[in-house]
């Protein structure tokens, strides 16, 4: 009896720490200057246009905040070319928290196409940004 | 060695008359047993005589008597003195050892045992929705504050202006807070409508602490699409907080605070360098479903 009731007393014990650990281990990837960024590649209205649609979040209004390059390639690697982001194109938002919109390229119909999107935000000094690569498209 | 059947055996029974135990006397125990077993070959079962029989047993056990029925213990301890005197008593130590190395074995046995179960117990109870691991991440806190809630104080000035803004874009109204904590002004509502959702955000901030806050409410077009939210976190444990039926989830992201909830294609979130209980107090505000 006396074992048995040390046996549970350890492993109540042991299930503790074991526990406590996977609640400190959850994934982290903080950011200074960023807190959310959906990014996703959709088909076209148009025959050969794919959309970049973005969504970058900052965690406080930012002197700028948006996308500072699209790297464009077809869906078995082939590079096809890079657009750096600009207020002017529309990719990059200033003294704001949040941008988000979508950026339509027009490439051949018929062919896949993926996309390596680079966001960013700016705040004060602070500059974060992320990369993320997307599914590919086949483009209308 | 003497052949007992050449030598005479007298019947001892001359003409029938009494037993003469004289000759008897003369034979040795070994040689009364082999006459007597001669005899009772010889012997049928007319010329059967029991009273001989009984002379030679009696002059047999006259002779060499029976012992009496022997003594166990008596012989055991004779057998036991006999036999120490050729081999000496010896220390058993060795069973002891086994008897713990089981006892250790059975312990460890048990313990991984009760492990295994208790784990298996307790992802089960995650999957059907009890965030047992999330409970456990809140044993780490270490403070406590009671935290206002819905109905105390007095409503902001920005809940009505948030709660148009919603109602306008066809998002749930009753989700817009009423309480933001003390010095924070915001402006207008910002509201985005495309192919993809529907957000509408406001945007705080205090200029005497330099804090910052954002409130924003959005539904997505297609509700796989809320799975590309991805929200930045540093190593802080996540934390649930549940008012009003909604379970907002608290992180962490160096120095700001960001809390998340979401229900189907409807995404709601609360993030600014607050305190977790200011953020707690604005979740607090916001209405019953």
């Amino acid at each position: 009896m006396k074992k048995r009731f040390l046996s549970f007393v350890l492993a109540v014990i042991c299930m503790s720490s074991f526990c406590v650990g996977a609640a400190f281990a959850t994934e982290s990837r903080a950011s200074t200057t960023l807190t959310n960024f959906p990014v996703s590649l959709v088909k076209g209205d148009k025959t050969g246009e794919i959309k970049i649609f973005y969504d970058v979040q900052a965690k406080q209004i930012a002197d700028s905040v948006g996308v500072s390059s699209i790297d464009i390639y077809k869906s078995d690697g082939t590079y096809v070319t890079t657009i750096t982001g600009s207020t002017s194109n529309g990719l990059i938002r200033s003294s704001a928290s949040r941008h988000r919109s979508t950026y339509t390229y027009t490439g051949t119909s018929g062919t896949s196409y993926y996309a390596e999107v680079t966001v960013f935000a700016k705040i004060g000094s602070d500059y974060d940004s992320r990369t993320v690569t997307t599914a590919a498209v086949k483009a209308p | 060695m003497k052949d007992f059947n050449e030598k005479k055996f007298p019947q001892n029974r001359p003409d029938g008359g009494e037993i003469s135990t004289e000759s008897f006397s003369s034979l040795s125990p070994e040689e009364l047993a082999a006459a007597m077993e001669r005899m009772l070959d010889d012997m049928t079962e007319e010329d059967y005589d029991p009273e001989l029989l009984n002379a030679y047993l009696d002059a047999l056990d006259e002779k060499a008597p029976m012992p009496e029925v022997p003594d166990a213990e008596a012989s055991f301890a004779r057998f036991r003195k006999k036999l120490l005197s050729i081999v000496p008593e010896q220390q058993n130590t060795a069973p002891a050892h086994r008897v713990r190395g089981r006892s250790l074995r059975r312990v460890v046995v048990t313990v991984a045992a009760t492990v295994a179960l208790l784990f298996a117990l307790m992802v089960g109870a995650q999957a059907a929705g009890l965030d047992v691991f999330g409970n456990l991440a809140k044993w780490t806190d270490d403070l406590f504050r009671f935290l206002p809630s819905p109905g105390q104080g007095e409503t902001s000035e920005y809940y009505s202006l948030f709660q148009e803004a919603l109602e306008n874009q066809s998002l749930p109204k009753e989700l817009a807070p009423t309480w933001y904590p003390e010095g924070f002004t915001a402006g207008e509502p910002e509201v985005w409508d495309d192919e993809f959702g529907t957000v509408v955000q406001l945007d705080f901030n205090n200029t005497e602490t330099d804090g910052f806050l954002t409130v924003s409410v959005e539904r997505y077009s297609n509700p796989t699409d809320i799975g590309l939210s991805l929200f930045e976190k540093d190593s802080t444990p996540v934390d649930v907080y549940t008012s009003n039926n909604r379970s907002f989830y608290i992180l962490s992201n160096l120095g700001n605070t960001v809390a998340v909830w979401a229900d189907e294609n409807l995404l709601m979130s609360i993030r600014g360098n607050l305190s977790i209980e200011e953020i707690k107090g604005i979740i607090n505000s916001i209405g019953g479903s």
